[in-house]
């Protein structure tokens, strides 16, 4: 039945059968296909070539049926269950078995980035997890304040105490109003014994505002009680032992006697406010007169559920100015749920906090998580003619390509889980190093169905990222080709695994260069000149009877042999806490306003603690007229422009005696802060010993505690080392020091892991090579160098990434200190030289091995 | 699912295998059909009712050789099952029963032809 005259382009249109193969199912597109030509060629005979084309495309839509469109089911697909997943482990198994060193370097990869990524999720969980125990979590608030000093905005915390009873009074809003203040440690007397306890002074209110459950009594009733304490059921413990602690009484800061009123559950681990016991505020509010320009206090306010936030904070807004003069301090209400993670302000409004940690640490951990995955598919992908035949045996037996893909995703699985597993038991052995690395107490908790989901979670999705690519490469094999022995490895697979290598490398040597940079900057600002004497300077905290009795304690203190100068004063020279605006200094200009610390201190203050005299003299009993007289640091009298500071007066009538040279205080590594300093004669919180370092220095302290004891025998004897204290300010820093040096240590451990990988599996695929090399007269330096020499690119290629990067970072964090080291190009250089000192470690070790081996062995069969 | 009744258009295809045979196949049909009853008829159409028929089991079908004027490709060869047959015949007979009992003036005079 041909045609009789078939013109050459007598052939149906080309675009309704690419249609009809887009939606015709291939086990019909066939007949399908040839019923349509077949009658377009008798149409064409019969009607002519035009209208058979027309018809054609109808016969064409004739076809768009459901039934067409359908494919043909599967002929193997029921049997995909258990058997095909038994084969899949199966296989697994034996090549894991089979390829021991790649196997372990797999699971040792992942089980190190794992355990990373575990330990960062302990963290963060538990930075989250901060304050929201408390029941009313979103109708609470801390009261703040937006000071405005010189057109800077300060913001903090404190407020005077005489707002909580002003918003319990006048706005129906607020439910519940608790003043809380006088944190810190407080001495407790017992029967026998005594210890100080941190502890703070609260309002009742403050149990119906937090959730803090009582084990025994009523906490509200207990703090509305001015002569009743509550405390904690640890520090129950502690005091009482096994006894019932309510109604036990105890002397307070051998003043007042309480008595226990309420036992509660010890402050949860993740709460910003921490406390072994709580006093009646009514106490406080006994002894002294609390006014409006007093901001030491935190006010705790629970809102009624449904009040309108901004509404209310517009209200409130001026309430401190009312009652202040002339201050510039606007209130708000911050939610408590914020305050932990939110509690840096910049102009006011919130700019992070600790969020920011999280944020960086949860980028660290996704990172080493990716240089971990990077490694399994470098490894799967550069190995995969070992398993090319297998594929393409599979295939030819009927496996389709995704079942192949599932198999390989389900070997990637198998191995993050194995090292799942691994890393489980190093997250066990690694917390207790790992709470003392950042200063925090993370628990792993078995029993918690979270965490055990949020692992199984992150070990999926770090199996199927390993394990995707590989799964895909592999699976696009033609097994036409690899079963005749072809596999040629695309270029663009090989240039892909280096581009994954100079991304590992690239991580790592900006953690090095950052390691570095913070430990140089941790050094330099411990290493600051601090303007005083820190060796050899003892602080002694002085509370009540003691500091009265300053003058006989000094001269009894003076009379121990190595003790050379005794003073006091109201802060320990390393925090000095209280401070004036609105200070008034001659040609003053109206507009200009800063803060200036104060400090009171005894005679010989500037002898013991150290410091440098720039002009005038030190406070002497010598002068009665001292008592109103006062000293100035060098930044207060630059601030004030005074030209002969010397006898100006300052202030509220106060003369100037002397300039100090500047000295490091609050933060080490801002400017100095322009100070002022009283003089003060009693009531002074910290006795400062200046004694000779010898031999005989502890037999002095002993001597000193025997003085200390004599005088005031119901306080326990404590002292501090100035040094040690002030060391002790930068255990965050070095904290974070030590956590970049970790995990840059680890990123560079997991990415050399990979390095051992593929530099064995280059030596091995360039085994026949090497051995007509050596024949031909190649040295092992030689052989060794051309393998190796591959592997340094990616790494000079990821330092030209990194160091700028890493620059830039650092620059940034620099500068958010006044104090700070710059950046030097060695820091880089150093990095850089590491990192690729390591590579080539690793890589030259796989190399020589290759270069060794004899080339009778490699070339012996061919 | 499978129904086991016979629809119009179905039945026709059905007859039309039936006369083709051994050289039933989508094309022929169509062009037979059209030749009978002068309207157009896809292969889309016939082909449909090929696969349900032979879903309901009355026809089967096995891949024939190929041709040129069909690119090469094979075609598909339609026979009727003995499940057809006794459904073209218990139609038949239903049919035929109904005729032999219209009395001889019921249905209105027409001319044919």
């Amino acid at each position: 039945m041909l045609p009789k005259e078939q013109k050459p382009d007598a052939s149906p249109p080309r675009w309704p059968d690419k249609l009809l193969e887009r939606f015709c199912a291939p086990h019909l597109l066939e007949e399908v296909m040839g019923d349509l030509h077949e009658r377009f060629y008798l149409r064409a005979g019969k009607v002519g070539v035009g209208k058979a084309r027309r018809q054609y495309v109808r016969e064409v839509l004739s076809y768009l049926r459901p039934y067409v469109f359908k494919k043909e089911k599967l002929l193997y697909q029921k049997n995909l269950t258990i058997d095909m997943l038994q084969n899949y482990l199966k296989i697994a198994w034996r090549n894991i078995l089979l390829h021991r060193l790649y196997s372990i370097l797999n699971v040792t990869g992942l089980a190190v980035g794992l355990a990373c990524g575990i330990l960062i999720l302990l963290w963060i969980s538990l930075e989250f997890s901060f304050d929201k125990f408390h029941k009313n979590l979103p109708d609470t608030f801390v009261m703040m304040k937006n000071q405005d000093l010189s057109g800077t905005i300060y913001t903090g915390e404190t407020t005077p105490a005489p707002l909580s009873s002003k918003l319990r009074d006048d706005f129906p809003e607020i439910k519940y109003v608790a003043c809380t203040g006088g944190f810190g440690q407080h001495l407790i007397n017992r029967e026998t014994e005594s210890s100080y306890e941190n502890g703070m002074y609260a309002e009742g209110d403050l149990f119906n505002i937090l959730t803090f459950p009582a084990l025994m009594g009523d906490p509200v009733k207990a703090l509305n009680d001015p002569s009743s304490l509550v405390i904690t059921e640890s520090t129950a413990k502690k005091w009482f032992g096994d006894q019932n602690p309510m109604g036990k009484t105890v002397r307070l800061n051998n003043t007042d006697e309480l008595q226990v009123g309420a036992v509660i559950q010890d402050v949860p681990n993740n709460s910003t406010f921490k406390f072994d016991m709580v006093l009646p505020f009514r106490l406080l509010e006994q002894k002294e007169k609390l006014k409006w320009d007093n901001n030491s206090f935190i006010n705790f306010v629970a809102l009624q559920p449904e009040t309108d936030l901004s509404l209310f904070n517009k209200k409130i807004k001026f309430l401190l100015t009312e009652n202040l003069e002339n201050e510039k301090v606007e209130l708000f209400a911050y939610p408590l749920a914020k305050l932990h993670l939110y509690s840096k302000f910049r102009n006011g409004e919130p700019v992070g906090g600790n969020i920011e940690m999280i944020q960086i640490l949860g980028c660290l951990g996704i990172f080493i998580l990716l240089i971990a995955c990077i490694n399994f598919m470098n490894l799967a992908t550069a190995r995969s003619e070992r398993r090319a035949r297998e594929v393409g045996i599979r295939k030819v037996m009927g496996a389709y390509r995704r079942l192949i893909v599932g198999q390989f995703l389900s070997e990637a699985l198998l191995m993050t889980f194995l090292g799942l597993a691994l890393s489980i038991c190093l997250v066990n052995l690694l917390i207790p190093f790992f709470n003392q690395l950042i200063v925090k107490k993370l628990d792993f908790n078995f029993t918690n169905w979270q965490i055990w989901s949020s692992l199984l979670v992150i070990g999926l999705i770090t199996g199927i990222v390993a394990g995707s690519y590989p799964a895909f490469y592999l699976s696009g094999f033609q097994p036409i080709r690899v079963l005749k022995g072809v596999v040629i490895q695309g270029r663009w697979a090989a240039r892909l695994r280096k581009g994954l290598v100079t991304f590992q490398f690239i991580i790592s040597i900006f953690l090095l260069i950052t390691t570095i940079v913070i430990f140089k900057q941790l050094d330099y600002v411990q290493k600051r000149p601090l303007g005083y004497e820190q060796e050899n300077l003892i602080e002694i905290p002085a509370n009540g009877d003691l500091s009265k009795q300053f003058a006989v304690v000094k001269n009894d203190l003076l009379h121990i042999p190595g003790v050379t100068s005794v003073s006091a004063s109201t802060d320990n020279l390393l925090q000095l806490g209280g401070g004036f605006t609105d200070f008034s200094w001659p040609g003053k200009n109206p507009e200009e306003d800063f803060k200036i610390t104060v400090t009171w201190v005894q005679y010989d203050w500037v002898k013991t603690a150290g410091l440098h005299l720039l002009e005038g003299r030190d406070f002497s009993p010598d002068y009665g007229s001292d008592q109103s007289a006062c000293l100035l640091n060098k930044t207060a009298v630059q601030r004030m422009g005074l030209k002969e500071p010397i006898g100006t007066i300052v202030g509220e009538n106060n003369q100037v005696i002397g300039v100090v040279d500047d000295f490091v205080f609050n933060n080490p590594t801002s400017d100095p802060e322009p100070m002022i300093i009283f003089l003060r004669t009693n009531g002074l919180g910290h006795f400062f010993v200046r004694f000779q370092n010898d031999a005989e220095w502890k037999q002095r302290i002993a001597q000193m505690e025997t003085v200390i004891k004599k005088h005031s025998p119901t306080y326990p004897f404590d002292f501090h080392f100035t040094k040690e204290e002030y060391q002790m300010q930068f255990d965050e820093i070095r904290g974070i020091g030590n956590l970049t040096t970790t995990f840059s240590g680890l990123a560079i451990f997991i990415a050399c892991l990979g390095l051992v990988g593929l530099s064995a599996y280059i030596a091995e695929q360039r085994r026949k090579e090497i051995g007509i090399r050596k024949v031909l007269g190649a040295s092992v330096s030689q052989i060794s160098f051309s393998l190796s020499h591959d592997f340094l690119k990616p790494v000079v290629w990821s330092f030209i990434v990194a160091a700028p990067l890493a620059g830039w970072t650092m620059q940034q964090l620099l500068q958010k200190m006044d104090y700070h080291i710059s950046l030097a190009w060695w820091m880089f250089v150093l990095a850089g030289v590491i990192a690729a000192i390591i590579a080539l470690l690793t890589v030259g070790f796989q190399s020589i091995r290759a270069a060794l081996a004899n080339p009778v062995d490699s070339l012996r069969n061919e | 699912m499978r129904r086991s009744d016979l629809g119009e258009f179905e039945e026709v295809v059905l007859l039309t295998v039936a006369v083709l045979t051994p050289e039933a196949y989508s094309v022929v049909i169509a062009e037979e059909l059209e030749q009978q009853t002068g309207k157009t008829i896809t292969t889309g159409a016939v082909h449909a009712a090929l696969q349900r028929l032979e879903n309901k089991g009355f026809v089967k079908s096995e891949m024939g050789e190929a041709t040129p004027e069909r690119g090469g490709r094979r075609k598909r060869i339609f026979m009727v099952t003995v499940a057809g047959s006794r459904i073209l015949h218990e139609v038949r007979e239903v049919r035929n029963s109904l005729w032999d009992r219209i009395a001889p003036q019921s249905l209105p005079q027409i001319n044919i032809a």
